[in-house]
């Protein structure tokens, strides 16, 4: 029973539909302690590195990410993501980085190159990241990776402030998963990637 | 292959066709369909004078203040919405309040954003509230006319706190971005937008990600 009309409305068991612009992806398999997945939502619990592999295909060039974080455990969190292939991250010198945020501090904005990973969140004490939303250009082609991407975080005091990072990763090598990483803390959590209709 | 030829599927016990085709190669969907990543919302209302709603499509004309119920539910734990102004009176903040069950919230608010001044060339930071201080959250800067507002927003009806983030663009083509919090771990069914002063018309659309 490939496609099933319910009485309340629900069209169910299409897995594509001709026309739609937005898919939500289910990866090929999670890794990480603490890191699981349901169909396209991705579940961490304490988690120091959640990985998805296999969210990346030819279907689709550009992505949308949507990162819930509920609970980092203490003190000052460096959220960061590497893009892999294979089950390997891509821990190389080759992501660049420009950011402007403001926040109770003030302004803050950088610009950095040689990177080993691309920020998600920036270092800050007891800061909670409710909400990061970014895209990832062209993942899984043989071009330099574009990443966008804006976030708002609390601080436990209360505190609120917002970032904006634009990032790149210069090698032009196809991936097909991402990995994001926690410093010296833990992350709970839920992250879904959305693929956007090429055509 | 063989071609089913129909106007409209519908389920047996279905009150209207689930699925309505056009001669032109349109597709009306009487409900969801599952697969898909996002689906535009349809709210249960709408309140406030100029305010109305056809199916996810909500207009505004000439408002000064918009509320929007029953858009966020258990289906959906992210939203995207757009906000189309295509005219403000006077140069004014576009402000928004988190609701449940038709009563606005207007406490608990934090918001910082970054926008670059077309006019003095400047990129200013404002903090619109701090420690929970606010009583609402204020978008954009806007010249009097046209403004546009993609905003994200991170679990509303979930039991935690909702975090949102904006990009905005003005007339003026004054790049703007923020990021907002409401500290408490209320549910939230609705939203409220407005402007601090004059009025607005435009669009609205909730669009729900899809959780799975």
């Amino acid at each position: 029973m490939p496609v099933s009309i319910n009485g309340n409305g629900s069209v169910v068991g299409v897995t594509s539909v001709t026309g739609a612009g937005m898919d939500l992806i289910v990866p090929t398999s999670v890794a990480g302690t603490g890191v699981t997945f349901s169909g396209g939502q991705i579940s961490f619990t304490a988690a120091t590195e959640v990985s998805i592999n296999g969210c990346f295909t030819s279907a689709y060039d550009n992505y949308r990410v949507m990162l819930n974080v509920t609970a980092p455990t203490s003190g000052a969190i460096y959220i960061t993501g590497r893009l892999r292939a294979a089950g390997t991250n891509a821990a190389g010198a080759n992501y660049t980085s420009a950011y402007s945020g403001a926040s109770a501090a003030g302004f803050q904005g950088n610009y950095t190159t040689g990177n080993t990973s691309f920020s998600i969140k920036g270092n800050g004490a007891l800061e909670t990241p409710m909400g990061v939303v970014f895209d990832i250009t062209s993942p899984a082609l043989a071009v330099a990776t574009g990443i966008p991407s804006l976030n708002t975080f609390g601080t436990l005091s209360g505190n609120n402030g917002m970032l904006t990072f634009m990032q790149r990763h210069t090698l032009a090598t196809a991936y097909d998963g991402i990995s994001l990483l926690i410093a010296s803390d833990t992350m709970s959590g839920t992250l879904r990637i959305y693929g956007l209709r090429n055509a | 292959m063989s071609t089913l030829k129909a106007i409209n599927l519908q389920h047996p016990t279905a009150s209207t066709a689930n699925i309505t085709l056009s001669n032109t190669g349109g597709i009306a969907l009487n409900g969801s369909v599952s697969g898909g990543g996002m689906d535009l919302i349809t709210p249960t209302s709408v309140a406030g004078s100029g305010v109305t709603f056809s199916g996810g499509a909500i207009s505004l004309n000439a408002i000064t203040s918009a509320s929007i119920n029953g858009c966020f539910n258990a289906l959906y734990d992210n939203y995207i919405i757009t906000i189309t102004c295509t005219a403000t009176t006077v140069s004014a903040y576009v402000g928004m309040k988190f609701r449940n069950a038709g009563v606005d919230t207007s406490t608990g608010y934090n918001g910082a954003s970054r926008y670059v001044s077309v006019s003095s060339g400047s990129d200013i930071a404002v903090n619109w509230g701090l420690a929970a201080a606010s009583s609402q959250l204020l978008m954009s800067q806007p010249a009097p006319d046209s403004t546009f507002i993609s905003l994200n927003v991170f679990s509303p009806y979930l039991t935690a706190k909702t975090g949102a983030v904006a990009q905005m663009v003005n007339f003026n083509g004054e790049p703007w971005r923020g990021g907002f919090s409401q500290t408490s771990i209320t549910q939230f069914d609705g939203i409220t937008f407005f402007v601090t002063s004059g009025t607005l018309s435009g669009t609205v659309r909730v669009y729900g990600l899809r959780n799975s």
